[in-house]
């Protein structure tokens, strides 16, 4: 009972980088707010900081083949470009693998932005 | 309300207004409630962030609107697309990416250096609807001494404010000293407070907290270390008897008309939590949360007109009492040094 | 205003079918461009009396310790101006142009729910006055927008539940306008306007609608919980019983933020639709623009935090939103440089509309700089609450969405009444607002820094702040004068002035298709589309969608009707019948404003009496004015394109309505469910077992009965859905009979548990967040078993078999949604108190 329209290649790869980088955040901030509230422990902090930085790269490394997989399928070439505005299923699809593109890229830069407190910030208070 | 019972402070505007009104941004004015004042290191590093964010603002503000009416009036011609390219991706994309992340980390270092400082001394701050409890603590964490609305700090000490409410959301903030902590029920938060200057100066509740907001006012007086000394143990003492026949007079009125269920004066039957301790009311500079200065025609009119300068205040209005005895209960309150 | 006597019969037909009702009956019109028109005139009204409210605040500060009005009024006063222009003007703009223009950009006669448009519409009259009318009588919220428990939980007299039951009734309101928006952008487009090719509004309208799904349902969770501690002590925000303030603040601000970007985007995307016509070219970086939507979009949830630098959180959290309220300036700033390169690559010609776009970017630009400075947390701890914030939030929204609204109004008035505004008073508007505005708060960045926090209603003389709120309040006024020479221009009458000619500006897109004046059918025929600027690049469109030539030519039925397409490709799949004008959801409207009205005066009998004739309205609303069954399968819809009249299913929009729907709704359940792990997060002394006396047999009985009813709901439409024996009408009403039994009994069980356990909901926030999870998923259980009789009915009716099983098709929908919020709920309250 999914919606069939939407389980069509371009808008769910569109959605990828955004979830990803949404479960991030849920992540980040979820377990440093009860991290913070629960235990008062420095080395539980520093724990939770390397789970964080890991759980980074991995959430980093992922977005980056959703950008990865949509250039390769015609996102970023210049020729493809031209083909935006065209009124054929080729246009559609490489306009959505270029958004796609674009979207990852922009929720990579999020995400790494986002983690930068992981790396800077090594108290609760 | 309509009387100016406000004493101007160290900011007569527009006297010290700069050449222009742009200028004003950069060298904004000395006032006792004013950020440009920087009295403490947390407000003289956020001022010099301010700076340098305020000049970031000014050069893109005036790049951008420069670049619209340059495309729209100076050469409303076609530029070629090529340009307009490099012009989203550089312009748009890369500096901005790279300024903002700048920007980012040097905002996230100054965080974690205004929180979590080490300090010397343990003040506790209670916000109440509308006005300020400060109990002085020792390192078992009794109180030492309790003022109200006034308190002091010793320049170049760190100290921790622990920051509480008796009821509703309030914020504490003195400008020159440092940024804003709220107090929220159940929560102890902390701010460590450090002067670089001594002097006044005046800080506001900054949240909401409900019909008085406007007037919650206190005062931080920054004094070198024996100033500071021989003002907290004058402050832990009791309260010196009244000393001419009037404040006599004023204290029995104090006691009789029920003030001391309210409001505590040390060392006489006087001794209610709800109200702002008065042991050394004449000590301060001000009344009624920094909102009049401290003389007795003020405290007259506060003591018969509670309820209308101040909409929502607990404190009962006292018009009922005549006026010698005002006057006696102001003589009293007066001599409480 | 519309002459039929030149018309072929074809066209006749059509423009009968379309007309407007007369007379009284005119308010029972449910067409998009009257509706929508309301809609507009409604939120500029209310626009209007906010900015009332501002002039009377600006009086008061004009002079230090002043007594034009006193505490109570000022703070009722600031209260009710930050609500009006939050709910009661920015988002219902946004939909109120949206609902007018979109069905036009796109070519449609009509949004696919014309009577939901309508029924939104008159709940936002309804409860907006309600909320507005109550300074009035002195009873207005006086805690500020943001209402704070617990001064807000505490305080006697009605104002904080007419703001939480009036507003929450009107962000019903919102949501049904996003359900309607989002179909609209995504099944309601021409054939052949791929996803490629549809006009930037519609992406933005897309982003918005999805944004209002994401950011209004947890403010309603937050007012549930609110106004169960306010109406039955319910501890949520109490700290000695377990409750926190914080997390009304949480919940508040993941709506607050958000709702900063849903008023924006909207009144971006007008820009988007100006410039390119000013500047004579199309748009530069439709796909910059695109990610910059919906990079928007996603990030401005990750930063509602930013409002509560000053509460104490972790360093960290502050970090992170810190981090993400700078990030999300990136995409801002590629929607800003696009625009500015469509002007570089474009020729430019100087308009009216493009000095409103001026006036919008500078002032916004400075807004968002602003933004950038209280992005970063140790220069946020100096200004916030102080009138540095006020200056920066006036920047940005009435840069980003007041400059855009005039320009867009400038633009399009003659495509919305025929007729053009006065550019010369134009000029005039746009220096007295311009100048005005400048003039009132670029000071006020400046009072901030001097000290001066927000919300006071005096101030002391002395501190530096008293020629600077002086000022302000001069240039309030000089904004009031730029504002009623606007308001006198759009309400003058103009009978005698020339009707405008036909795309006055050149433009490209659809909505331009409209003739002078306006007839009510939107377009004449549907035409196919192939490029982004139609109007510019499909040379003789124009005259083949007047003659006809296009699709949907006539209305030979004598029903309305609009053309359905597909997601992607925009390939017409459907010619589908929508609600023409009715008085239904204005009954449904007035009872559902009764529920919440009632409430909240405490006359608990009379809200529920009217709660129960607002779902009877409703349901006969379904009832009688959807899922008809056609007279015929089938319609040629021209050009030889032969479509289906009645889908089912993900083909048909009712489905696509009642996923998005529960979509909303899921969101809402979410937020309880952060509830319950916020409280588990701030309570670590709490004996959690406690709540393991819940038992297991009560909610096992629950689950079985509810779930039961799920699978065979799912059964049964399955089953009607696959057979080809003649009857199976019957054996399927049988099974939703004893679904419909399964699930009465599964909520008897779901509430027998915490029951028979004793939990008292008013003596500590855990027993208080069960009851409540509890009791919402045994609520929707009720409504789902309503919805199960409905089908019953249909069944014996005729209005559902096995040919027509659209509303068997939403039902099971709804119960797969129900069937999770059970289980998340069982998960929550029965399994985690026993794990942790």
């Amino acid at each position: 009972m999914m919606p069939v329209n939407l389980m069509e290649y371009g808008l769910w790869r569109l959605l990828a980088g955004p979830a990803l980088a949404a479960l991030h955040f849920v992540v980040s901030y979820g377990a440093t707010g009860i991290f913070c509230e629960r235990s008062d422990n420095a080395d539980a902090l520093l724990t939770l900081r390397y789970g964080l930085g890991a759980f980074t790269l991995v959430i980093l490394a992922l977005i980056a083949l959703v950008t990865l997989l949509a250039w390769q399928q015609g996102g970023f070439l210049q020729k493809a470009q031209d083909r935006h505005t065209e009124d054929s299923a080729e246009g559609r699809h490489a306009f959505l693998a270029h958004i796609t593109v674009l979207i990852s890229a922009l929720s990579f830069v999020g995400v790494a932005m986002i983690s930068l407190p992981i790396l800077l910030v090594g108290s609760c208070s | 309300m309509a009387e100016k019972d406000w004493q101007p402070g160290e900011c007569p505007l527009p006297g010290c207004l700069p050449a222009t009104f742009w200028l004003l941004f950069l060298s904004g004015c000395a006032g006792e409630q004013s950020t440009y004042t920087a009295a403490g290191v947390e407000a003289a590093s956020t001022l010099t962030l301010y700076y340098w964010l305020f000049a970031c603002v000014i050069v893109v503000w005036l790049l951008l609107a420069g670049i619209f009416v340059y495309a729209t009036r100076v050469r409303p011609k076609i530029h070629s697309e090529k340009g307009a390219s490099i012009f989203v991706i550089v312009g748009g994309i890369v500096l901005p990416t790279l300024a903002l992340t700048v920007i980012a980390i040097v905002g996230i270092i100054l965080m974690t250096q205004h929180r979590g400082q080490e300090a010397v001394r343990d003040i506790r701050v209670t916000g109440e609807q509308y006005w300020w409890r400060f109990e002085y603590l020792d390192h078992e964490g009794k109180v030492i001494a309790e003022t109200a609305n006034e308190f002091a700090l010793p320049v170049a000490e760190a100290s921790r404010m622990h920051l509480i409410t008796a009821d509703v959301i309030h914020s504490f903030w003195v400008p020159a000293l440092a940024g804003k902590v709220d107090m929220i029920p159940g929560r102890i938060n902390e701010l460590v407070l450090e002067p670089i200057r001594t002097g006044r100066y005046r800080g506001q509740c900054a949240e909401f907290c409900g019909a008085s907001h406007a007037l919650m006012g206190l005062v931080a007086k920054v004094k070198n270390s024996e100033d500071f000394q021989r003002w907290l143990s004058a402050q832990a003492d009791d309260a010196r008897p009244p000393a001419t026949p009037l404040s006599v007079r004023g204290q029995q009125v104090f006691l009789q008309s029920g003030c001391g269920a309210c409001h505590a004066v040390r060392g006489t039957p006087a001794n209610g939590r709800l109200g702002p301790d008065l042991t050394h009311l004449a000590s301060r500079d001000r009344i009624a949360a920094a909102t009049f200065a401290n003389d007795q025609d003020k405290i007259r009119r506060w003591l018969a007109h509670t309820g209308q300068i101040k909409p929502g205040v607990q404190m009962p209005t006292f018009d009922m009492l005549s006026d010698t005895e005002l006057a006696a209960l102001a003589a009293y309150l007066g001599d409480l040094q | 205003m519309t002459d039929a006597s030149n018309l072929d019969p074809e066209a006749r037909q059509l423009l009968k079918v379309w007309s407007r009702p007369k007379g009284w009956r005119a308010i029972s019109a449910v067409n998009n461009s009257e509706v929508g028109r309301w809609y507009a005139a409604a939120a500029f009204i209310f626009l209007l009396f906010a900015g009332v409210l501002a002039l009377l605040m600006r009086i008061q500060l004009a002079v230090p310790e002043n007594d034009f009005v006193s505490a109570d009024t000022y703070n009722q006063l600031f209260t009710l101006h930050g609500s009006i222009m939050m709910f009661l003007f920015a988002v219902p703009m946004f939909e109120a142009i949206s609902i007018m223009l979109l069905p036009e950009m796109l070519g449609a006669r009509d949004l696919p729910f014309p009577r939901l448009s309508a029924y939104g519409f008159w709940c936002f009259v309804i409860g907006g006055v309600f909320v507005s009318g109550s300074i009035f009588f002195d009873v207005a919220p006086r805690s500020g927008w943001f209402m704070y428990p617990p001064l807000t939980t505490q305080q006697s007299g009605l104002g904080a539940d007419i703001w939480l039951l009036g507003l929450s009734f009107i962000e019903i309101a919102s949501i049904a306008a996003a359900v309607e928006l989002i179909i609209g952008v995504l099944k309601c487009r021409p054939p052949g306007m791929r996803i490629n090719l549809i006009p930037l509004y519609a992406w933005y309208v897309l982003v918005v609608g999805v944004m209002i799904l994401f950011a209004f349902p947890p403010l309603i969770a937050g007012d549930l919980l609110f106004e169960m501690e306010r109406a039955f002590d319910w501890p949520f925000f109490d700290v000695s019983r377990g409750g926190d303030p914080l997390l009304w603040q949480h919940l508040f601000w993941i709506f607050g933020h958000p709702e900063v970007y849903i008023i924006f985007l909207p009144t971006i995307a007008i820009l988007a639709m100006v410039i390119p016509t000013f500047a004579q070219r199309e748009i530069f970086g439709y796909n910059w623009i695109v990610l910059s939507a919906i990079g928007t979009g996603f990030l401005s949830f990750a930063l509602w935090v930013h409002h509560m630098f000053t509460v104490g959180l972790p360093a960290a959290s502050q970090g992170y939103a810190s981090a993400a309220s700078l990030a999300v300036a990136i995409p801002t700033g590629i929607q800003l440089f696009a625009f500015l390169a469509t002007l570089l690559a474009g020729k430019v010609i100087l308009r009216l509309p493009m000095l409103f776009v001026f006036g919008s970017v500078a002032i916004f630009v400075l807004g968002g700089l602003t933004g950038i400075m209280v992005a970063v947390a140790p220069f946020d701890w100096q200004v916030h609450d102080t009138y540095f914030v006020v200056a920066h939030l006036h920047y940005t929204i009435i840069g980003g969405m007041g400059f855009s609204v005039i320009a867009g109004i400038y633009y399009f008035y003659p495509a919305i009444t025929g007729r053009a505004l006065n550019e010369r008073w134009g000029l005039w508007v746009f220096w007295l607002i311009f100048i005005g505005f400048n003039i009132t708060f670029l000071p006020m960045h400046l009072t901030g820094l001097l000290g001066m926090p927000r919300r006071v209603f005096t101030y002391l003389p002395g501190l530096g702040w008293d020629w600077l709120n002086m000022l302000s309040t001069v240039g309030a006024f000089v904004i009031a004068a730029g504002m009623a020479l606007f308001t006198l221009d759009l309400i003058r009458p103009k009978s005698r002035h020339p009707w405008s000619p036909r795309n006055p500006w050149n433009a490209g897109t659809l909505e331009w298709l409209t003739e002078m004046p306006g007839k009510p059918w939107g377009v004449r025929s549907i035409p196919a589309v192939t490029t982004r600027y139609p109007l510019l690049s499909q040379p003789d469109l124009m005259e083949r969608v007047d003659s006809g030539q296009e699709y949907l030519p006539d209305a030979s039925e004598g029903k309305r009707e609009t053309l359905i397409t597909t997601v992607l490709d925009a390939r017409p799949v459907q010619c589908m019948r929508v609600g023409g004008p009715s008085f239904l959801s204005l009954w449904a409207a007035v009872f559902t404003g009764g529920f919440f009205i009632f409430a909240t005066f405490s006359w608990y009998w009379t809200a529920f009496a009217s709660g129960l004739l607002a779902l009877a309205s409703i349901l006969t609303w379904l009832w009688r004015g959807t899922g008809q069954i056609p007279e015929k399968e089938r319609k040629d819809v021209g050009k030889g394109l032969v479509l289906p009249i009645y889908a089912s299913g993900h083909h048909s929009c009712g489905w696509w309505a009642m996923f998005i729907t529960m979509f909303a709704d899921i969101t809402a359940f979410l937020s309880l469910i952060f509830g319950f792990f916020f409280y588990w997060t701030v309570n670590a002394d709490y004996p959690f077992a406690n709540l393991a006396s819940l038992g297991l047999i009560w909610p096992g009985l629950a689950l079985a009965g509810i779930g039961g009813a799920w699978l065979l709901t799912w059964h049964a439409r399955h089953a009607l859905d696959t057979t080809r024996a003649a009857g199976q009408e019957t054996a399927t009403a049988l099974q939703i009979g004893i679904a419909a039994g399964l699930a009465l009994f599964g909520v008897w069980a779901l509430i027998m548990g915490p029951a028979k356990a004793g939990f008292d909901p008013v003596a500590h926030v855990f027993p208080a967040i069960t009851w409540l999870l509890l009791g919402w998923t045994a609520l929707h259980a009720l409504v789902g078993v309503i919805m199960l009789l409905f089908c019953i009915a249909g069944l014996f009716s005729g209005r559902l078999s096995k040919h027509f099983t659209a509303d068997l098709h939403n039902v099971t929908l709804y119960w797969h949604f129900l069937f999770f919020t059970l289980l998340v709920t069982l998960l929550t309250c029965v399994v985690f108190p026993r794990l942790a």
